[in-house]
């Protein structure tokens, strides 16, 4: 469904990209990890197309992102950004119905399918009580879930969510996370998603793939990836991992020096995979 | 007698607040104005160099004002721009610069030539004391292309009230957008000032009080600042006229002493929100 080739890509002074080649499946959910600056937005932004590779193809349902109008690339992928400024008069429904924009030409309002669409995608995202709320009222976890109700009815195959869990508490991290996993399952969507916590990545992501300097340092299962090794490489700080005692996916926790024997101790004891 | 006045009136006060609101959803800056940014002051030097050169044909009057206003709101926006917008202040500090600069060069042109340029004063502070039918004939083929355009784009300017990038990734070709309505407002703004001179302050002001009425949306705000536009300048012609009857005020000192306050409130207000 999105797949990439050789791409490579710098803003002036060299590569932020160099050398990526992945692909993800309908109904994959796939993390991407690694340190500030590795390339994570890069990356989504050559997927989107808001950015043209310098060298190698971006492909959605075997068509290259880079040579389509900006509609049509919109119509294969959706972006859930990090962070992004919302106009704060603007209601729930205002910036959801925005999502229908890449299948409405200059004279067309939304018409009947396309609030159809929005309302199952704020059902499905618990946003429709919001509907009318203006996005200064929202909490964080509320824009949230907004931003995601943008992404699904924007109606693409390919998804792809910035950090949708920064700046969450525990219960919305879950709850943004387990959409996210529905979303991916039941749309058959090939869901790319931005984390910082490794941990929430592991739990909830088939696959991860570890980006550092550009390149893709490790791909594969949580278990597989969120190695002390690769951490300690990537990130430059020593970690213990545990596991999840239910799943068995990895839990990444910073080793204080005092302990490295007790957590060195516990981390062999548990599996050595994680889920499938 | 005075339905011409009335009517041009109307089409001008409805083509600066219609480019008003169109400005401040491009460059996302509630306190844009064709005025503030330096449009209407490149429009009339455009103007005013046409005028003294004594090509005296009114017709060209808004292809040159044209040409003037594009070249200032150009100017204001590149001055202005940072990543990921146009900063509130900034937009406004750069059209107050572009403003006195075209302004001075006005001046200077005027100085250095014909000696009775009292008419050309006149109309450069802003009336309609002159407004014949055939100032309405030549505006509008001039407004009519415009408004369609910039409303046709109205449900594209809410989504470009998103992050550029966010806007991209939901379809929108940002930059043909934004060159397409950036021409088509300042084309709007430079026929309403060949043919009523500098006017300030209506294209905040309606766009505002719209907003306040009926939301944020786009495509009930663009008509309605229009309706409310052409109903102030025809509210603020007739001040003009009756206020110090039989002597005759310039138009655009009315809009002032209603706008400028506005502005300093809008100013002081923490957040302004679009």
């Amino acid at each position: 469904m999105l797949k990439i080739e050789e791409v490579r890509f710098g803003y002036g002074n060299g590569w932020v990209l160099d050398g990526i080649d992945l692909s993800v499946g309908g109904g994959e959910l796939v993390g991407v990890v690694g340190p500030n600056g590795a390339g994570k937005t890069t990356l989504f932004r050559l997927v989107s197309g808001v950015r043209s590779p310098s060298e190698g193809r971006v492909y959605v349902n075997g068509q290259d992102t880079a040579s389509l109008s900006q509609a049509a690339a919109a119509r294969l992928v959706s972006v859930a950004p990090q962070n992004p400024n919302l106009p704060a008069s603007f209601t729930v429904m205002d910036l959801v119905l925005m999502a229908r924009n890449p299948y409405l030409n200059l004279l067309q309002w939304e018409g009947r399918g396309d609030v159809e669409k929005v309302e199952r995608a704020m059902e499905a995202t618990d946003t429709l009580s919001l509907a009318d709320r203006p996005m200064r009222e929202l909490s964080g976890g509320e824009r949230q879930r907004a931003l995601i109700a943008m992404a699904l009815a924007q109606d693409a195959p390919v998804m792809l969510l910035d950090e949708p869990t920064s700046n969450l508490d525990l219960a919305h991290q879950a709850r943004v996370m387990d959409l996210v996993v529905d979303l991916a399952r039941k749309r058959s969507a090939a869901v790319l998603v931005a984390m910082h916590d490794l941990s929430l990545a592991s739990q909830y992501c088939d696959r991860l793939i570890m980006l550092a300097d550009g390149k893709i340092f490790d791909q594969g299962s949580p278990g597989e990836v969120l190695t002390a090794e690769n951490i300690s490489a990537v990130y430059g700080v020593d970690v213990v991992t545990l596991f999840h005692p239910e799943t068995g996916a990895p839990v990444v926790l910073p080793a204080s020096s005092s302990d490295l024997s007790l957590s060195t101790a516990l981390a062999a004891s548990g599996p050595s995979t994680g889920r499938g | 007698m005075r339905l011409p006045r009335i009517a041009l009136a109307g089409i001008v006060g409805a083509a600066l607040s219609m480019s008003g609101a169109a400005y401040q959803g491009l460059f996302r800056n509630p306190l844009a104005d064709p005025y503030l940014i330096g449009v209407s002051a490149g429009a009339g030097l455009g103007a005013v160099v046409i005028l003294v050169a004594g090509a005296g044909n009114i017709g060209m009057l808004p292809a040159a004002a044209y040409v003037g206003g594009l070249g200032a709101v150009s100017a204001a926006y590149l001055a202005a721009r940072r990543s990921g917008g146009v900063p509130l202040t900034t937009l406004i500090l750069a059209g107050v610069a572009v403003s006195s600069l075209a302004s001075a060069l006005t001046a200077f042109l005027m100085i250095r030539s014909d000696p009775d340029l009292r008419p050309v004063l006149s109309w450069l502070l802003g009336g309609f004391g002159s407004a014949q039918w055939t100032h309405v004939g030549l505006m509008i083929p001039y407004l009519l292309p415009c408004a369609a355009l910039i409303l046709a784009y109205s449900r594209v300017l809410n989504v470009m009230q998103l992050d550029e990038e966010h806007a991209r990734q939901l379809g929108v070709n940002v930059g043909r957008t934004k060159a397409l309505l950036v021409a088509a407002a300042s084309l709007a703004t430079a026929a309403a000032v060949s043919f009523s001179g500098l006017i300030g302050f209506v294209g905040l002001i309606a766009p505002h009080v719209a907003r306040m009425l009926w939301g944020v949306d786009y495509r009930s705000l663009l008509p309605l600042s229009m309706l409310l536009g052409a109903g102030f300048l025809i509210l603020a012609d007739t001040a003009a006229r009756t206020a110090v009857s039989p002597a005759e005020l310039p138009v655009g000192i009315v809009t002032a002493f209603c706008g400028a306050p506005f502005f300093l409130y809008l100013l002081r207000r923490r957040r302004v929100e679009m």
